[in-house]
């Protein structure tokens, strides 16, 4: 019978670590996607601003102020992360809970 | 049928097992529909301020509502807990601050061109668009 337990508890660590491995593999893509795309999109900013000054259509000051503001978007982009991963530990624990009740409660005797 | 007692136990402790995980993960909050949904009314609103910053005066009632609004919004997120929904509060908070910092650039400008509009509010909305995507990450229907 202590047979039953351990074939059930091989079967439950497989699944749960396949759960957590695509979890895991999707939160580490999408943050890559962001932070690429964030890098990209500042650059450009960057540039225009560089621009823009050149050209005399804004000031030093809107520059500073663009660049302090950009700063803040970057720190945002590093928040929206932590709210990423910490979505990523809530789905897994409703997955981890749901495998339990399903699999397991059937078998309570 | 017959009663396995080690199989109850091993089933008792997994079931307490899946307990302590849901716990563990209550640190943060759940996708608030009232947070998105003043999110996706504000930034419009804020766009349409932005866009009269090339008149000769600046519209105080407008520009004071927007302030009021994204005051409110911050205390709503501060109401859920610091410590469960720090993330939300600061970036509610920066959005205050880039739109403080824009208002007061044009109050000491003046009435501001094409470009330094479309800069600024740019930035705004991008800092919007996070807040809106942040929340939108806690909707576990996703």
């Amino acid at each position: 019978m202590s047979m039953d337990i351990k074939e059930i508890a091989v079967n439950l660590g497989e699944e749960f670590a396949d759960i957590f491995k695509n979890e895991l593999f999707g939160v580490l893509e999408e943050a890559k996607k962001d932070a690429e795309q964030i890098a990209r999109e500042a650059a450009k900013a960057i540039e225009k601003y560089t621009t823009d000054l050149a050209h005399g259509e804004i000031t030093k000051d809107d520059y500073r102020r663009y660049i302090k503001h950009w700063e803040l978007i970057l720190l945002n982009e590093a928040d929206k992360q932590k709210v990423r991963t910490k979505s990523m530990i809530q789905r897994l624990a409703d997955q981890i809970q749901e495998t339990i009740w399903e699999k397991l409660m059937p078998k309570l005797k | 049928m017959k009663t396995n007692p080690k199989m109850n136990v091993f089933i008792l402790t997994m079931v307490i097992l899946a307990m302590v995980v849901g716990c563990a993960a209550l640190n943060q909050t759940r996708f608030d529909e009232t947070t998105y949904t003043r999110l996706t009314d504000l930034k419009p609103e804020v766009a349409r301020v932005y866009e009269s910053f090339d008149e000769p005066t600046l519209n105080d009632d407008a520009v004071e509502e927007i302030e009021l609004k994204l005051d409110q919004l911050l205390e709503h997120e501060k109401g859920k807990g610091i410590d469960r929904n720090q993330e939300m509060v600061n970036i509610v908070g920066r959005i205050i601050t880039i739109y403080t910092d824009d208002v007061e650039a044009r109050r000491k400008e003046g009435p501001w061109n094409q470009t330094n509009i479309d800069n600024s509010l740019a930035i705004i909305e991008k800092a919007f668009d996070q807040a809106i995507e942040t929340e939108n990450l806690k909707n576990r229907k996703k």
